[in-house]
Parts: structure tokens; C-alpha cells; sequence
């Protein structure tokens, strides 16, 4: 893994700037990625975390052009040097698979059942690298064996059907990688698996980040997954990051409360990973045309009046422009203090939401 | 693999078993002599009754259905009253043209249900789906008694294209031959066309839903292989299903639409066999048609398997 400090310097391969999608419903608009902006070097690794419902897969669907017609993307997105939200559908396609690839959640469902996997391989290898059936077909065999595939060369027969999930996610990154992608996203890669199958995986795609410079964004909604494996972090909640910075700072210092939440939720061997916050109450809700305010406040023992009519913004930490974080009363500071006690004491958050009453407000703090 | 066709081997017997005497049965309860259809109305009781113990009619209805059992075992489908000749030849003149009016017919229809249905699919309401689904509904409520008129007024009538009724043998003309057929075969189409494009659209529908699909677009795949590549074959049971299945209802059909056009099928052997009372021909034609039919089911089920690898790890 390359240093942050030296990527500054090198060239921006992605840059995703003020990006929105929302989904108009007989409800109202579902504002899923709301106003988010991510910035990738070539050869780096960003972790993007959030609960189930927090637009981690929409963001990344926005970037891939893979959402529904129905939804409305607004913002920019580059890619070296290229706004992929105005390309035509045919330069498109000559970018996703050849330049840019994806790897989804459930590898027991993204594969074609009734093809065989050798030719799902091989179909973008003829595809972009115009190769013919008895290269693409070598190639596929030699993919599969990087992915770490026992006997490959009978394996491009098999279907889907014939592989474990661990089998299939490795043909999936088989796939994704086959044309020596510049970007790599990996929505939720291993949240389908089970454990030691999880890390296998993981490792997988960071040694293939770092032999190939290949910048991948990988999606999770455990902090645990990104902390060795990611050059930084950014911490999604309603839609929008709230609080971004280079994973070995993170893992030190955190500001915002949502991200003290996911911290304190890292599964151990013992406690198996979930996709809902047990350490704080409630759940995500579908950000239904939302109003102003920050939208965890519903759930934030510190919320104030503040919170919720005024949208926090993401601004750098006083000391630190690459830790940014968007939260008025953050975690370790004075003025959050003060808010979590004043809220303690009466019990409740500015939001309604009611909480354990404490006396002197000094209990050890949850999300510190 | 072997339990499995010994299995529907016997369940094709019973069924056929079943067919056969229902036909026979119903022959013997419908009103109306062979005889008299053989000698003529002026006929005399003496050589009616003559012509019954020749024919073996005098004898008791379930005496009759084994006598036919044990001859077809034999591969002895009986000899037709009205033509002199043997059922078995008589079938073997008429099938060719209705083999290759219904085989025309299903290639027609797939043809164009099979892009219908893919490109309704894709966008579901929009402009290819609502137009592909007003035309076939009127193709579904034109039976071939209403499109064949129809038909022939503007291609006969109307722009002379093809000739009204007839036959020529493809042998003979391939030219004349395919003259001949192609307003057969448009009229029997027109219902597969509108069942095969609903029942493949519905399920690409569900097909393009699927995790797989958004994996394909995600590398870079056209529209197009991305539909005819990777959608059409998870999507196409329902309609190898049909299709199959269809051919019952097209083989109805075919008698109408052959009967109507003049063509020396099936359809037209059997009509004229009933006519005339003629027991063998009758019994002879509908049994055939019924191991056709049950061979096709038996077909479409192996074709399953083909389309879908995983059925054929299942045991049957
Ligand atoms: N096609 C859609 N129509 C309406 N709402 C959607 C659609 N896809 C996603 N959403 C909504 O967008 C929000 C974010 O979803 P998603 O990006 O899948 O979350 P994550 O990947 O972080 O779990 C959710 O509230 C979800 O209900
Ligand atoms: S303190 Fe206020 S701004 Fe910060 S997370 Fe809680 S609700 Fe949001
Ligand atoms: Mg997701």
C-alpha cells in the first residue's frame, strides 16, 4: 500500500464531485447519495462505510451508470479526464469491464446460471482486448488461477451452480479483473460469505490493488474489513459522508458520533458481523425529501436544536486538512461534551429521541 | 437417467392407451353408418348387413377395440373404408404438408416473438411494448375462421400475391411450393406469435431484474448481447414450454386452416375421413396425432435440461 502523503502528489484517476441520486417514488423523492464528492489516486484503496441503507451502493452504481432509469443523478464524475456522466452510451461501454469493473454483493447471484463460467470470462476478453477464442480462452484459465481457482483449466467448463460462494466470488473478481481495470469497485465483496472464506478474499483484492496499481473503492459496512486493507475511509449515513480521512488516523481519532457507532460495532471472532448497529438505537430510514439537518440526528445522543434544522457540513479537522468530518458537536471535543451531558440529563436528544437519564451527565460516554 | 424414460415410457402408453379408446368409443356412439357412407343412401338392409360382417362391424364394440389394439401392435393400422388404401400410407401423403406448415409456423412465430418479447422487455411500457402488445392482442382474438377471409381478401383478392388454395408438392416447384404456404402459415401464426412474445416478455422481465444482468452491463456489454446473450435463455422456458404445448392447439388449428386453403394435410385427412364415417382412417389419424403430441412433451422436458444445467443434476 502506497502512503497517503506520497498520492497527494499523484494523478486524481477518479474524482466525484458533489454527486446526488435520488429515486422519485409515489412517496417522494428517495435521496439515496446526496451531495457526495471522493477524490482516488491510481493505486489507492478507499473504504467506504456505512449501514445497510446508506447509499453505498448507489453511489457506486451512480459512478458504473448502473442505476434504474427512473433515477436522477446530478454532479460530476471524471475519470481520467473523462465526464463519464456525459459520455455516450457507446464510449461507455468501451470504459466499464475495460477500465473501470465492479464486483457485487452476492456472488450466488451475479454470475449467469446457464453459462458456463470460462465464457463469462472470456466474453469481455474478446470484447476489449479482441482476443480470439484460444487466447481468451488461456487468459481465462491464467485469471482463474491468479484468483487462486484449484485446477483451472477443467473449472472454465463449470457452471455457476457447480462452486461454492467463495468459488464464485473469486470468478467474479476473475471477471472483474480480466481486462486489467484501472478502478476496481467492490460493492460489499465478502458481506455474503462466511468468514475465514471473507478474509481470503479481502486479501485477494488488496494484493491485486498492490501488484497492479489498480485503484479500487471497496464498500462494507464493517470498519473491521477496511482497517489494514484501505489507504482511507469515508463513513456514509442518509446519503452523505460524514466523516472522511486516512484509515490509520481514523482508527486513531474520530469526530463524528455515527463513526464511533461503527467503531464500537466491529465484529469480533466471537460477535458475527450485522448489518444493523447494534450499539445504537434504530435504523436507517429512507431519506424521504428530506429538510434540512443532519440526518443522524434522529439517532445522535448529542443532537441539539441545531442539528436539526442546519446541515452540518463537512469541513477539515482544525489540525488536520485530510480528516474531514461533518458533525457540530463532535466526539472529543468540549462543545460535544457539553452536548451529550446537557442531553443526558434530561434524557432525551433535541430530536425526541429518549435516552438514559444520568444524574451528573458523566456516564461513560457510548461512542467514545 | 434410465428410471426416468422408463418412467415416462409407461406414462406415454397409458395416455396413448386412454386416447385410443376414447376415440374408438366416441366413433361408436356417434350416430351415422359407415355403410351407408360406403354403398350410398339407396342402399339395401341385405348388403348393409353384408357389408358389416365384411367389416366386422356386426360384432360388439369392445371386441372391435382389441382386434384394433392387437393389430396395431402389430404396426397394422387397418385399411380406410373410403380410400381402399392403407391408413399408415395414407397418413405418410398427408403429413408432409402438415409436418411443414406447422414446422413453418413455428419457426415464423419464433422469429418474431423471440425480438418482440426480448425488446418489449427491456423497457417495460414503453413504445416497443405497448405497440408489440396492442398488435398481438388482435392477433389473439383473430382465430384462423376470421384471418384466414381476411387474409385471403388482401393477398388474393386485393394484390394477388399468393394463389388462394392449393397444393404443390415441394419436390415438384419449391417455388410454387412456398406460394402455396406462406398464407397458411401466417394465418396458423398469428396466435403463437402473440402467446410466445407475452410469455417470453413476461419472463425476460423477471430475467432483467436480476444480479447477473447489472453484472454484464457492468462490463461493458452491449443491449444487445447483454439481451440475446445473456438474457434470452434463462428467460426462454415458458416459452420452450409453449412452444411444445402449442403444438397440440396447432395441429387443431392446422385442420381449419388446412381445410380452409386446400391443402392435402392432416387436418384435411381427418375431416373427410369423419365425414364419411370412416373408423380406421379416424382412429388411425387421431392416434398418430397423439404420439406426436406426447413425443413433443416428452421433448420439451429433455429440452429443459439443456437449458438449464442445473435440472440435469437433479434426479427425475
Ligand atoms: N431503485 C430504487 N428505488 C428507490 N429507492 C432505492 C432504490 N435503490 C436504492 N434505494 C434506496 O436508496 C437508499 C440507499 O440504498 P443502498 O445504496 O442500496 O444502500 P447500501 O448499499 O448502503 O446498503 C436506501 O434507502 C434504498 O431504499
Ligand atoms: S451532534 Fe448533531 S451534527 Fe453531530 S452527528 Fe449528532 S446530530 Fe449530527
Ligand atoms: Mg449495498
Amino acid at each position: 500500500m502506497t502512503s497517503t502523503r506520497e498520492l497527494w502528489s499523484q494523478d486524481i484517476i477518479l474524482s466525484v464531485d458533489d454527486l446526488s441520486t435520488w429515486f422519485p417514488t409515489p412517496f417522494g423523492a428517495v435521496h439515496a447519495v446526496d451531495g457526495v464528492s471522493l477524490h482516488l489516486a491510481s493505486g489507492e484503496i478507499v473504504g467506504i462505510v456505512g449501514e445497510s441503507g446508506s447509499g453505498k451502493s448507489v453511489l457506486a452504481r451512480s459512478i458504473m451508470k448502473l442505476t434504474p432509469e427512473s433515477a436522477i443523478t446530478r454532479g460530476e464524475v471524471t475519470f481520467a479526464g473523462r465526464a463519464l456522466t456525459t459520455v455516450s452510451p457507446a464510449e461507455g461501454r468501451a470504459i466499464w469491464g475495460k477500465e473501470i469493473a465492479m464486483i457485487f454483493q452476492n456472488p450466488m447471484t451475479s454470475l449467469n446460471p446457464v453459462m458456463k463460467i470460462g465464457k463469462q470470462i472470456t466474453e469481455s476478453l474478446k470484447l476489449h482486448l479482441r482476443l480470439n477464442t484460444a487466447d481468451a480462452r488461456r487468459r481465462a484459465i491464467e485469471l482463474l488461477a491468479l484468483v487462486g481457482i484449484p485446477e483451472p483449466a477443467a473449472r472454465i467448463k463449470a457452471y455457476p451452480y457447480e462452486l461454492s460462494g467463495g468459488m464464485r466470488q473469486r470468478v467474479c473478481i476473475a471477471m472483474a479483473i480480466a481486462c486489467a481495470p484501472r478502478l476496481l469497485l467492490a460493492d460489499e465483496p465478502t458481506t455474503a460469505l462466511d468468514v475465514t472464506i471473507q478474509r481470503q478474499i479481502l486479501d485477494l483484492l488488496a494484493d491485486l490493488c498492490s501488484d497492479t496499481h489498480m485503484a479500487m473503492i471497496l464498500i462494507t459496512h464493517d470498519l473491521g474489513v477496511v482497517a489494514r486493507r484501505t489507504d482511507r475511509v469515508m463513513v456514509m449515513y442518509g446519503g452523505r459522508v460524514v466523516e472522511t480521512a486516512p484509515t490509520v488516523k481514523l482508527f486513531v481519532r474520530h469526530f463524528h458520533p455515527y463513526t464511533a457507532a461503527l467503531l464500537s460495532a466491529i465484529p469480533r471472532l466471537h460477535r458475527p458481523s450485522h448489518t444493523r448497529l447494534a450499539a445504537i438505537p434504530g435504523r436507517p430510514i429512507d431519506i424521504i425529501d428530506p429538510k434540512p439537518g443532519c440526518r443522524f440526528a434522529p439517532r445522535c445522543e448529542r443532537a441539539q436544536p441545531r442539528c436539526t434544522n442546519e446541515d452540518p457540513p463537512l469541513t477539515p479537522a482544525s489540525d488536520d486538512a485530510a480528516h474531514l468530518f461533518a458533525c457540530f458537536y463532535p466526539v472529543g471535543t468540549s462543545q460535544g461534551d457539553e452536548a451529550l451531558r446537557a442531553n443526558r440529563l434530561v434524557g432525551r436528544n433535541a430530536a425526541g429521541m429518549a435516552m438514559p437519564v444520568v444524574s451528573n451527565g458523566l456516564a461513560e460516554p457510548l461512542d467514545a | 437417467m434410465g428410471r426416468y424414460v422408463a418412467r415416462k415410457l409407461i406414462h406415454m402408453v397409458v395416455v396413448l392407451l386412454l386416447v385410443s379408446f376414447a376415440t374408438s368409443l366416441m366413433l361408436d356412439l356417434t350416430p351415422g353408418d359407415p355403410a351407408y357412407a360406403i354403398l350410398g343412401d339407396q342402399a339395401t338392409p341385405a348388403a348393409v348387413k353384408s357389408l358389416h360382417q365384411e367389416l366386422g362391424l356386426d360384432r360388439p364394440f369392445y371386441v372391435r377395440y382389441g382386434d384394433w389394439l392387437s393389430n396395431l401392435a402389430r404396426g397394422d393400422l387397418g385399411t380406410s373404408y373410403e380410400y381402399k388404401q392403407s391408413v399408415s400410407s395414407l397418413i405418410s401423403q398427408a403429413l408432409p404438408v402438415t409436418a411443414e406448415l406447422i414446422v413453418l409456423t413455428l419457426l415464423l412465430a419464433l422469429a418474431i416473438a423471440v425480438p418482440l418479447g426480448v425488446y418489449s422487455a427491456r423497457r417495460v411500457g414503453g413504445i416497443v411494448d405497448r405497440g408489440t402488445t396492442f398488435v398481438t392482442s388482435i392477433f389473439v382474438s383473430a382465430p384462423p375462421f376470421i384471418s384466414v377471409p381476411f387474409l385471403v381478401f388482401l393477398f388474393v383478392l386485393t394484390w394477388h400475391i399468393f394463389p388462394a388454395t392449393g397444393w404443390v408438392k415441394f419436390g415438384d416447384s419449391p417455388m410454387d411450393n412456398l406460394q402455396h404456404i406462406v398464407l397458411p402459415v401466417i394465418a396458423l401464426s398469428l396466435w403463437p406469435v402473440a402467446a410466445f412474445t407475452a410469455a417470453l416478455r413476461s419472463d425476460t422481465v423477471a430475467t432483467l431484474q436480476e444480479d447477473f444482468i447489472l453484472s454484464a452491463r457492468a462490463k461493458g456489454l452491449s443491449t444487445r448481447s447483454i439481451l440475446f446473450r445473456h438474457a434470452l435463455r434463462p428467460s426462454s422456458f415458458s416459452l420452450m414450454t409453449l412452444a411444445g404445448l402449442s403444438l397440440g392447439t396447432l395441429i387443431g388449428s392446422a385442420v381449419i386452416v388446412e381445410y380452409l386453403f386446400a391443402l392435402p394435410g392432416i387436418g384435411s385427412l381427418i375431416i373427410s375421413a369423419i365425414n364419411v364415417h370412416d373408423i380406421p382412417l379416424v382412429q388411425g389419424v387421431v392416434m398418430f396425432t397423439a404420439v406426436v403430441y406426447v413425443v413433443m412433451n416428452t421433448a420439451v422436458d429433455i429440452l429443459y435440461r439443456y437449458l438449464d444445467p442445473r435440472l440435469r443434476m437433479q434426479k427425475a
